[in-house]
């Protein structure tokens, strides 16, 4: 019985941890390629803009095929991998977030590009006069401006992480305590007629995206209240 | 090539796919029936394309072709997929339809039988030196044993030579054995236990690496009349179709034992 469930609690913390890390580095990632796309003036930014938006209309098993092809010791992104860090890519823990971090990349770009696009560039402006530098203007004026979306864009794409399924079936090869993650456990219960258990994981992993996605929305509805008032009593004489 | 290879698999085992015969009833045979509607485990639509198309010609009975994984296609009849033939990979779920009610009493029945081979695409790596080499190994692909028929088959056969609990830490689970069948296609597992019929489709040689049948259960393919079908003598034709000692010796040829003869001797 414990060995039973001990399976289930691990494709939960194996998640956990692919959805943290990816998020982690999809706002390291993310706030620099938003940064740089809401300044661009190219024609080339549609370009860039569309590929990033890809992973919202692609099937998965499309990003999965190409990268299962990649991730394999025989070509040269795995290949290189195993140079440097003598582990096969293809079907390791590595290999999930990598696949994550690109099917979650516009769900964290694209609230950070919008919210860079509408920041009050007089702002910096006085921040710069004043002496502050790039990284100062960055902690001290556009994160507190930005908090909102920047809250969004990480909870989407922790959210978005959780509940990925096609890419890490294509390439995790369902190995327990590294590429076994929620979605696949529950998809393994479902073929194996275990319907109580994939009714639980299902209930687990619908009750907790829900409760994510309401705090989001909770965060954001309760800022654009108080920017509502301070903006009223701005106006009041 | 190797792409287009890959390209197909994967549309094979991810997408259920409808393809008809090459015969479109409406132009060719406008007072006939409709086509006989086919729905068929994965590993064996290759095999099922070329069996209808010479049925068509005997017959002139069209028949129309979705091809999916066994679960997937169980869980479409559960919920009223119009289909008229089921061949599943396995017999829990045809078993279960019939439990059910969902199927023509006596139509359940065998038609091919597995084969399990071995598969790496470098030629050093051979079924009789896996205890040698296994060792050479990245990762070792195999289908899940959970669910999967030859998964499952798989795990007792590696269980059997002794070798499952020190090829543990090398495995990556497909989740159907065309899945496993691509990892190591796509080189990204050095070797697995696969179906023979993908090695005969694809030219991949196999003849030294079909593994030993006694070392593992048969992996019998259950196939089914739906009570639902308006076409049930058609069905039937087809079924009967299916088991006369032609179509048995073709499918021998394709990958599987055939069903009509004693299971030990080889074809």
């Amino acid at each position: 019985m414990e060995s039973y469930w001990s399976q289930d609690i691990l494709a939960l913390v194996t998640t956990l941890k692919v959805a943290l890390v990816s998020t982690l580095i999809l706002l390291v990632i993310g706030t620099p390629l938003a940064w740089w796309l809401a300044k661009l003036q190219s024609r080339w930014r549609v370009l860039i803009e569309a590929l990033i938006a890809l992973p919202l209309v692609l099937p998965p098993t499309v990003l999965g095929f190409y990268l299962l092809i990649a991730f394999s010791p025989q070509h040269l992104p795995g290949q290189w991998w195993q140079s440097v860090t003598g582990q096969q890519l293809a079907f390791s823990f590595s290999a999930i977030v990598i696949g994550s971090v690109i099917y979650s990349l516009p769900f964290v770009v694209q609230p950070l590009q919008k919210a860079f696009e509408q920041l009050d560039h007089s702002l910096l402006d006085s921040g710069a006069t004043l002496g502050a530098g790039p990284l100062d203007r960055f902690w001290h004026i556009i994160l507190p401006l930005c908090k909102a979306s920047f809250i969004t864009a990480a909870t989407l794409g922790f959210a978005h992480t959780v509940g990925e399924f096609g890419v890490v079936l294509m390439i995790g090869g369902n190995i327990p305590g590294e590429t076994r993650v929620l979605s696949i456990a529950l998809f393994d219960h479902v073929e194996a007629f275990d319907y109580a258990r994939a009714h639980l994981l299902a209930f687990s992993l619908l009750i907790g995206s829900i409760a994510v996605l309401a705090l989001v929305y909770l965060f954001n509805f309760s800022e654009q209240k108080q920017q509502g008032l301070s903006n009223q009593s701005r106006q009041m004489p | 090539m190797r792409l287009l290879f890959l390209s197909l698999a994967l549309t094979t085992s991810f997408f259920s796919v409808a393809s008809d015969s090459n015969i479109d009833p409406d132009l060719e045979n406008p007072d006939e029936s409709k086509p006989l509607k086919v729905a068929v485990a994965a590993n064996f639509g290759h095999a099922l394309k070329q069996i209808a198309e010479q049925f068509t010609q005997q017959t002139n009975i069209p028949v129309s072709i979705t091809i999916g994984a066994t679960g997937g296609l169980y869980q479409q009849i559960r919920h009223g997929a119009p289909f008229d033939v089921f061949l599943a990979a396995n017999a829990l779920h045809p078993q279960l339809l019939q439990k059910n009610g969902f199927i023509i009493e006596h139509s359940l029945q065998p038609y091919a039988i597995g084969q399990l081979a071995f598969f790496a695409t470098d030629n050093a790596y051979t079924w009789d030196n896996l205890p040698n080499t296994y060792q050479q190994y990245g990762k070792f692909a195999i289908a899940n044993p959970t669910h999967a028929p030859y998964g499952k088959a798989a795990k007792q056969l590696l269980t059997n030579i002794g070798l499952w609990s020190v090829l543990t830490p090398k495995l990556v689970q497909g989740n159907n054995v065309a899945q496993s069948y691509q990892f190591i296609r796509a080189q990204a597992a050095s070797a697995g236990l696969v179906a023979n019929s993908f090695l005969i489709e694809h030219q991949q040689d196999s003849t030294a690496n079909l593994v030993p049948q006694h070392l593992y259960d048969p992996i019998e393919q259950y196939m089914l009349v739906l009570k639902s079908s308006k076409q049930a003598k058609a069905a039937k034709t087809f079924q009967q179709f299916l088991l006369s000692d032609a179509i048995q010796e073709k499918i021998s040829k394709m990958g599987y034992y055939p069903v009509n003869r004693p299971l030990n001797s080889k074809h």
